[in-house]
């Protein structure tokens, strides 16, 4: 009987079959690769060279953010603070353990200062953990003054946790989420959303 | 894809493999496919096969695909997967006021240039990222050079000396120089001209330390033949400067103000503001400029003579003659086959507004021109009227190189350089540097001179130096370091102590400070209690002012001015005017990648520089644009490349001194041509040279070739005659809207409306601009090559138009128009990008969105201002990758990858800075307090930046009131595009209509 399909026709379909297999097999691969969790910025929790605990610090003893984060109120970078700024309760206040010794916090952040007048020596270099582009451009202070935004809509329950990890994506589009919503009741301002959702607000 | 790729028609121009993705482009050839191209530096291998086309093994096809997965793996991995891990750094201790993200900004002085201008540095995490002028300065009050502006750049240069060389360490170079200069019979130490006061006294100190040392000054630039006649006819060290906002009439011969000639930031500032009228009964100075050669005031002149240089003491002393109606000008228009009318009525507005006019000449013509000229503003009663006496000019004398050479030319035991490159203009220093015992050079770069010398100490940048000026009589100008030193440097004035001390330097870097602060206490600051603050306090301000009564010189000695004035000048067939270069001055700025590659105002040669000449003079010669000329005169002969410039007077040759020089890595690579061998000893102005071409050819990149503006109304002008006759004389020029706009109006809310104006009355094309916006938003430097394919990134270029004004295709008058994204209201860019790259946003802006932009190329190619620039190649790679290069880039600005369009933005990192500033402290936002990098740095005032729906009682906003303007006018409105810059005609004040008169009348002046 005379073939259906040519022997042209059928190595084509073979070869497309192939392809479309391999494309989907790319895809999935890929796809299990990038929405692995571990690979998504979602709960990155890096661990940093001091043991800062933002449970006890933040939670129990109630320092506000401000008090280390200053730079969120005055403009775009919320800021790290300074070894100065550890060291103005740290000269003092020193938790060691039974035997006497210092905490391992303590001693990793002694590292970083001259145990003789508890002067500073060399800075701390942390894990970066909320990290936007470089293309975007975000400013602290339009949210923290400007929107009256806690800090822990963005960035979750800081003062529970013992190792920050990453709350929320910080994509664009969880951005837009919030931004796109009806303005907040106390505004007079007349604004149609939340915030601006102009390109030029986060990209110059 | 089994098929072997065919190529129908005619074969590509280009064709190759290549294999990474992020280094190639891809381009579009004539048949439409997209094919991988290579840079067109490469050889055209169209006429190759396939095979033969591999690279490293790999074919076209292979490649292909490679890209293609490298592409999708790439923006897969981008848009799903957290971003590679970053550390973040904190402090170990706050600085006071430091916060992080947020800006500083110290005031300091530009002691780099021939001027110590003002200088307000922004710095950032503590380096600084742009320089301005400083507000507080009397006489550059705010405004910047492009020279200035793109000083910055040197700072992260890392071709910087870094480290003594020639010596183990600065502690054993130091003994060196003692030891040296201790049993030296003979020490010289060659300085610039413009050092300041405590620089002076550290000299002064080192000499008295060591007699044997003199001191010199090299300064070939200086204007020091105008200066030294000056000083003849007056009995007293000083110079005049021209007050242009009392003149009514101006008339400057070769003398380019506006450009490269005296302070040319305050003169741009009080010329500008006499050139706008706004109403019938405004009226505007006039400017006559009357040169051989063709200078950026030329180009802004009402009336332009075009008189040969030799012929310039003549002229002057005919005016004079003219003026005092000894002898009309007609017998001296026809000898010279000059516009008699025209003459006529220039002698006419001179007589008419004595008092009230000023004549200058320039610092390159010789001793009678100026003689001349000093008669003729007595004439005119222009001195201490139109021209002010400052018994302190910024400079020192400056030396001839007779001077120096007849001080070192018997064999010098320690020969020191301070900052100053002498070899590059004067090459045969190199062999006294030889042949000193002790060579020493102190300086930027390892340029020829410090290549010459046997210690080479390397100096410090101006931002990172303790210093002070003094630019005129009452005004110290300080300058303080905003950087702590980069490398392992030592700022001049330093060794100058270290040298004149045994003490090993203690305290490195503060030593003149402190040598400095001892002298400003003692000297210029009120001394008093609590003199710690006025020391603050002057550093904060950047200026200590004193008292500036009027200085009135001794009188004129009118015999000697006319014995000197009647000098015999033999010229010959080709005379040459050698002028500072636009941007890098005497060679100073030779190295500087930002003030080498912006195009130079006149001729807009890029990288470049050649030998100018009028069209009627190339066609004697049988030269064209691009063949190489010999240049010859009695002092040393260059070869160059020929430019047909119309504008020029016949028989002058023309080009720039300062190019010339490369970078010791690579000194193969020299940067245009070095012009310095045909200086003359007097002046600079040679008067018989020969010209030949070699008939070799090179080629020339210039940014512009076409400047016809083939009957369009893209610059509108009109005569103030005509202007003040009918109002509506621009209005009526301006082209008519075809149609409605085709696209769909944006819906604004009424918030913010950023739109801006720029005068063209004002504007004289300096290029400030251009480079301050460079500096603000990270723009690339492209090369030489690439310039030469229009591949420049300037987001802001001043075009030039010519207009015919007589038969003769020399007589032109020139106009210069910045451009700069037009932010269209119905942008032609917005609507045709597949990816949606470029919006609108509210506030008026055509927003552009890098990470977003696939490279299209559609949006620049519907745009009819052509102000889209694309990254062609990763232009920034090399000073991303660099550590100290990458400080130099603003934060608040995105860097642009290969790739991506980019275009002016209106500075939106300042609008939206002051708009956050204004939410966090709950103010308003006022007039002024955004201002565009371009509109800072305009040293005329040209630009205004606002918000157009500012009401009452905060507004309406300077930019709005312009723009209702009865000169204002669109440009190429007829395409709809609805522009938000609007640009204000310039106003010619045609000699023969009504009498000019200055924008200040005398009874104002009263006593200052």
């Amino acid at each position: 009987m005379k073939n259906l399909f040519t022997r042209r026709f059928d190595r084509l379909v073979r070869l497309a079959v192939t392809v479309l297999g391999g494309a989907l097999v790319f895809g999935v691969g890929f796809s299990l690769y990038a929405l692995w969790p571990s690979n998504q910025a979602v709960g990155y929790e890096p661990v940093q060279p001091v043991p800062f605990s933002h449970k006890r610090m933040a939670g129990d003893n109630k320092i506000p953010c401000l008090y280390c984060h200053d730079g969120a109120e005055r403009g775009p970078v919320a800021g790290l603070p300074t070894v100065e700024v550890c060291m103005n309760c740290h000269t003092y206040v020193q938790p060691k353990d039974k035997q006497g010794n210092l905490t391992p916090g303590m001693q990793a952040l002694f590292e970083y200062v001259d145990p003789a007048t508890n002067k500073p020596t060399k800075p701390i270099v942390w894990e970066k953990i909320h990290d936007l582009s470089d293309f975007a451009y975000f400013d602290h202070s339009r949210h923290t003054v400007g929107a009256r935004l806690p800090c822990a809509d963005c960035h979750g329950p800081v003062e529970t946790m013992d190792q920050v990890y990453q709350v929320n994506s910080l994509k664009m589009g969880w951005c837009l989420d919030c931004h796109t919503k009806p303005p907040e009741p106390w505004r007079t301002d007349g604004r149609a959303t939340r915030g601006p959702t102009q390109c030029t607000s986060c990209h110059r | 894809m089994e098929k072997e790729f065919k190529s129908k028609g005619a074969p590509p121009r280009v064709t190759a493999l290549v294999v990474a993705a992020e280094a190639r482009p891809i381009s579009l050839t004539e048949g439409g496919r997209a094919r991988l191209a290579i840079p067109i530096r490469e050889e055209p291998n169209s006429h190759r096969s396939a095979e033969e086309q591999k690279v490293d093994g790999i074919t076209r096809r292979s490649a292909m695909k490679f890209m293609g997965a490298t592409m999708a793996l790439a923006s897969g991995l981008a848009a799903c997967v957290r971003k590679p891990p970053r550390k973040v750094i904190s402090r170990t201790s706050q600085p006071e006021y430091n916060h992080p993200g947020q800006a500083l900004y110290y005031s300091s002085t530009w002691t780099d240039g021939p001027f110590p201008y003002g200088m307000l540095v922004k710095v950032q995490d503590g380096r600084p990222i742009k320089l301005d002028g400083n507000p507080d300065h009397p006489i550059n009050k705010g405004t910047s050079s492009a020279a200035m502006q793109g000083s910055l750049l040197s700072l992260y240069d890392p071709e910087r000396l870094r480290a003594p060389k020639g010596a183990a360490s600065w502690a054993a170079a130091d003994q060196q120089v003692r030891g040296a200069l201790k049993t030296a019979k003979k020490a010289v130490l060659v300085t610039r001209a413009t050092i300041g006061p405590s620089e002076r006294r550290a000299i002064s100190d080192l000499r008295s330390v060591y007699p044997a040392l003199r001191h010199v000054v090299y300064e070939p630039l200086a204007d020091e033949t105008r200066r030294s006649v000056w000083r003849e006819l007056h009995g007293q060290d000083g110079e005049w400067l021209p007050r242009f906002e009392w003149a009514s009439v101006v008339l400057a011969i070769e003398c380019d103000f506006l450009g490269t000639d005296g302070v040319e930031l305050e003169s741009i500032q009080s010329f500008s503001g006499t050139r706008v009228a706004e109403t019938a009964d405004d009226t505007i100075s006039r400017l006559y400029v009357v040169e051989g050669g063709l200078s950026l005031t030329g180009t802004n002149a009402d009336h332009r003579i075009r008189l040969r240089p030799s012929l310039a003491a003549s002229f002057v002393r005919a005016l004079r003659d003219a003026v005092d109606e000894r002898t009309p000008i007609d017998a001296f228009a026809a000898a010279n086959d000059l516009d008699a009318k025209l003459l006529g009525a220039l002698v006419g507005d001179l007589k008419e507004n004595r008092g009230k006019a000023v004549v200058v000449a320039g610092a390159g013509l010789p001793k009678a021109a100026h003689a001349a000229t000093a008669l003729l503003n007595r004439s005119l009663d222009a001195f201490n009227k139109t021209l002010e006496w400052n018994p302190q000019p910024a400079g020192l004398i400056a030396n001839s190189k007779a001077e120096i050479e007849a001080l070192v030319e018997d064999g010098v035991d320690v020969l020191i350089t301070l900052g100053v490159d002498v070899v590059h203009s004067w090459s045969a220093f190199a062999k006294h540097l030889s042949a000193a015992k002790l060579s020493v050079g102190h300086g930027l770069y390892l340029d020829s001179t410090l290549s010459a010398c046997e210690l080479r100490l390397p100096s410090h940048h101006v931002l990172e130096s303790w210093n002070d000026a003094r630019p005129r009589v009452g005004i110290i100008s300080l300058c303080q370091p905003v950087i702590m030193p980069l490398y392992d440097t030592r700022q001049e004035a330093e060794s100058l102590l270290a040298w004149a001390s045994e003490a090993p330097d203690a305290a490195p870097h503060t030593r003149f400070r402190d040598f400095l602060k001892a002298r400003l206490e003692a000297e210029e600051l009120e001394v008093g209690p609590g003199m710690e603050v006025a020391w603050e306090t002057a550093l904060h301000q950047g200026v200590i002012l004193g008292p500036t009564n009027a200085f009135v010189p001794a009188e004129l000695d009118v015999p000697r001015a006319e014995a000197l004035a009647a000098t015999p000048l033999q010229a010959g067939a080709y005379e040459l005017v050698l002028t500072p270069h636009s941007s890098v001055w005497d060679g100073r700025f030779g190295l500087n990648a930002w003030l080498l590659e912006v195009p130079d105002p006149v001729t807009k040669l890029m990288w470049d520089n050649a030998a100018c000449m009028s069209a009627s003079t190339a066609k004697r010669l049988s030269v064209e644009t691009g063949y190489l000329v010999k240049l010859s005169t009695p002092d040393g002969s260059v070869e160059l490349p020929a430019l047909v410039q119309p504008g020029l007077a016949d028989g002058v040759i023309m080009t720039a001194l300062g190019m010339g020089r490369a970078y010791a890595s690579a000194p193969d690579e020299v940067f245009g041509t070095n012009t310095w061998p045909l200086i003359p000893s007097e002046g600079r102005v040679q008067f018989d040279i020969s010209v030949s071409p070699t008939g070799e050819e090179t080629s020339l990149v210039r940014s512009q070739s076409e400047f016809s503006m083939h009957s369009r109304p893209i610059v509108l002008e009109a005569t103030l005659g005509e202007f003040r006759a009918n109002l509506e004389a621009i209005q009526e020029k301006r082209s008519k809207e075809h149609g409605e706009p085709i696209y769909e109006p944006f819906k604004y809310g009424g918030g913010h409306k950023w739109e801006m104006a720029i005068d063209l009355a004002r504007c004289v094309g300096c290029n400030a601009c251009v480079i301050a916006c460079q500096a603000e938003n990270n723009i690339a430097i492209v090369g030489k090559e690439e310039c030469g394919n229009g591949r420049e990134m300037h987001w802001m270029r001043i075009d030039q138009y010519r207009d015919p004004v007589s038969h003769d295709e020399d007589e032109l008058s020139f106009h210069h128009q910045p451009m700069l994204c037009q932010q269209c209201d119905y942008a032609p860019c917005e609507n045709v990008c597949p990816v949606n790259a470029t919006n609108h946003d509210d506030e008026g802006l055509n927003s552009m969105v890098y990470n977003r932009c696939i490279g299209t190329r559609y949006c620049a190619n519907n745009c009819p201002y052509k102000v889209r620039r694309f990254n062609f190649f990763n232009f920034q790679k090399r000073f991303v990758e660099d550590p100290v290069q990458k400080l130099l880039f603003n934060p608040q600005v995105t860097v642009r990858q290969i790739g991506v369009m980019e275009k002016c933005t209106f500075c939106v990192q300042r609008i939206k800075g002051a708009e956050f500033e204004a939410a966090r402290t709950g103010s308003e936002m006022s007039d002024g307090v955004v201002r565009t990098a371009c509109q800072q740095a305009c040293p005329a005032s040209a630009i205004s930046f606002g918000d157009v729906n500012l009401r009452a009682p905060a507004g309406p906003a300077e930019v709005a009131v312009k723009q209702q303007s009865a000169r204002s006018f669109l440009v190429l409105e007829e395409l709809r595009v609805r522009p938000n810059v609007t640009y204000l005609a310039r106003l010619r004040n045609e000699a023969g209509e009504e009498a000019p008169a200055p924008k200040k009348q005398a009874e104002e002046r009263g006593d200052e």
